[in-house]
């Protein structure tokens, strides 16, 4: 006998009180079940994170919402100050886990649990990255999903958010360093001859392992304030350690605060930089996602 | 598997001890399955025993670093530990005018469970839901769905139709709307793209920027008259 790896967490009679209010609001018996099975795992969710400590804002959440759950397949959790975590449910004998229209943007992830015929409990399955999910995405194989812990990951990295309006007063964070440190002695592009009054330079190393390789490269990024509203920001990648080029294949990505990628550029054979140039408006949230050999690492910045 | 589970508690309740959130958290997470596991776990047949059962988890969480072990074992003495906690919020069940969570959230500020959530029905199962939901539809004579659902199909002022892809008129949101949203399972965007000869992006933002805001504010109105 082997030692279980999953939780499963007991639903509250109050979850199907819930549920059976709502589902009975619903225009047929179809749409009520979506609405009464969504409301057990947004419940069964919520206690879990009650379990480890996560706050979750479930009364202003779309779920919850009478007018949103009547038109719309959701079930959404609001972690305040983080963003909006969508509880998917899985029924026994399903391979995939269906991702409603409604539900493919503006995610920090999605938990996914399996219901049991009796509905007295769900069983956590696991996670999806909003990386691996965008607008076309119909359903994710169970094949796929992320280890459950990787939910706290996530927040960490949204809570950790990098916030760049602070680097025009003057205040960084250790890990990202002058240019001309982390740079030192490098052939650098386009970054001299900026005004030192409006415009910001830092660059930061990026380590991982991918192919039983450590890599490593530099990421660079400028940015300048055109207006109080308005910052243009530069992005460089560079290699780092003693390689002379980017690896190859080596792909950068820009996403917006909706998660859709927005723009992207990817190293070839002897690149030995890349760079990508956008502006954002101020209170604008984006991500700089570096993917090679199928790992991929997320920064998280706001304006 | 006993010993298993001792020398895997020891390393858990540990790590669990540890600073950083995210790995606490994780270790918590490992913690969880492991008390589930666990044999000796008070449990009772009363209906709101998995309320009893979460406040306790909740509560072993945030004082698994005042943990000690009492016995020999680690598990026995986890299983002391814990039940000693859990006796006591079961026992609250039993308290007549029990207000037990007051901080219960219900699911609108302004309108609370109607006499339909205040009748317990332990019965209900995967395979009774269908009926079990019919019924209670069938019990109202109008609901908010309904009338979601109708005024959407039927367009009166034509608003859903009239805003469309320009110099796509058939690509507007009335038919999104029925095809996305109506249709059970929904259509899929690249489906009806292909259909309509739009491309698959455009259709995506359409339904995103003008045929969403345009049905919450239907679906606000019909929801606001009705309360």
């Amino acid at each position: 006998m082997k030692l279980i790896k999953s939780l499963t967490i007991p639903l509250e009679p109050q979850a199907h009180n819930y549920a059976r209010q709502f589902a009975s609001e619903q225009a047929n018996p179809a749409k009520g079940k979506q609405v009464y099975l969504n409301t057990l795992a947004v419940c069964g969710v919520q206690t879990y994170l009650k379990y480890i400590g996560v706050r979750s804002n479930l009364a202003d959440s779309s779920c919850w919402s009478k007018s949103d759950r009547a038109l719309f397949n959701l079930a959404d959790l609001i972690l305040p100050n983080i963003g909006r975590l969508e509880c998917r449910y899985l029924l026994l004998g399903e391979e995939e886990v269906k991702i409603p229209l409604e539900a493919r943007e503006d995610r920090i992830g999605y938990l996914v649990v399996q219901l049991e015929a009796e509905l007295k409990q769900v069983e956590l399955v696991g996670f999806i990255s909003p990386k691996q999910v965008d607008f076309a995405t119909e359903a994710i194989s169970i094949s796929q999903l992320q280890p459950v812990e990787n939910l706290f990951q996530t927040i960490e990295q949204v809570q950790n958010k990098l916030d760049l309006r602070q680097w025009l007063d003057n205040i960084f964070t250790s890990e990202w360093q002058p240019v001309e440190t982390i740079l030192a002695g490098r052939i650098t592009r386009s970054l001299a001859n900026v005004d030192l009054a409006t415009t910001v330079i830092r660059g930061k190393t990026v380590q991982w392992r991918s192919n039983n390789l450590d890599r490593e490269v530099i990421l660079v990024l400028r940015i300048t304030e055109q207006s109080s509203q308005a910052i243009d920001l530069c992005l460089q990648m560079y290699p780092g350690g003693n390689s002379s080029y980017l690896p190859a294949g080596m792909l950068i990505e820009i996403i917006d605060q909706s998660n859709l990628p927005c723009m992207s550029a990817q190293a070839k054979d002897t690149d030995d930089w890349i760079q990508l140039e956008f502006t954002c408006q101020q209170g604008e949230e984006f991500q700089i996602a570096m993917q090679l050999d199928g790992v991929s690492l997320v920064e998280y910045f706001s304006i | 598997m006993e010993q298993e589970l001792e020398s895997e508690l020891i390393k858990v309740i540990a790590e669990c001890r540890q600073e950083n959130l995210t790995k606490r958290r994780t270790s918590l997470n490992r913690l969880l399955m492991l008390i589930q596991q666990l044999p000796g776990i008070y449990r009772v047949s009363h209906q709101d025993y998995p309320e009893a059962y979460n406040r306790t988890l909740i509560w072993v969480c945030k004082n698994i670093s005042n943990f000690k072990a009492t016995t020999e074992s680690v598990a026995k003495s986890l299983v002391i530990w814990i039940n000693g906690y859990l006796k006591w919020r079961v026992r609250d069940l039993y308290v007549a005018d029990n207000s037990y969570d007051p901080n219960r959230i219900y699911p609108n500020a302004k309108e609370d469970l109607d006499l339909i959530a205040n009748i317990a029905d332990p019965q209900i199962s995967l395979s009774l839901l269908d009926t079990q939901i019919a019924q209670m539809q069938a019990e109202k004579s109008e609901t908010i769905g309904k009338a979601i659902a109708n005024h959407i199909e039927q367009d009166i002022d034509k608003n859903l139709t009239e805003t469309f892809i320009r110099k796509h008129p058939q690509c507007n949101c009335h038919c999104l709307a029925l095809r996305l949203l109506l249709a059970q399972p929904p259509q899929k965007i690249s489906q009806i793209a292909r259909e309509l000869e739009v491309n698959n992006q455009t259709l995506y933002s359409h339904w995103k920027q003008k045929c969403l805001p345009l049905l919450q504010s239907i679906s606000q109105s019909i929801t606001h008259e009705t309360n």
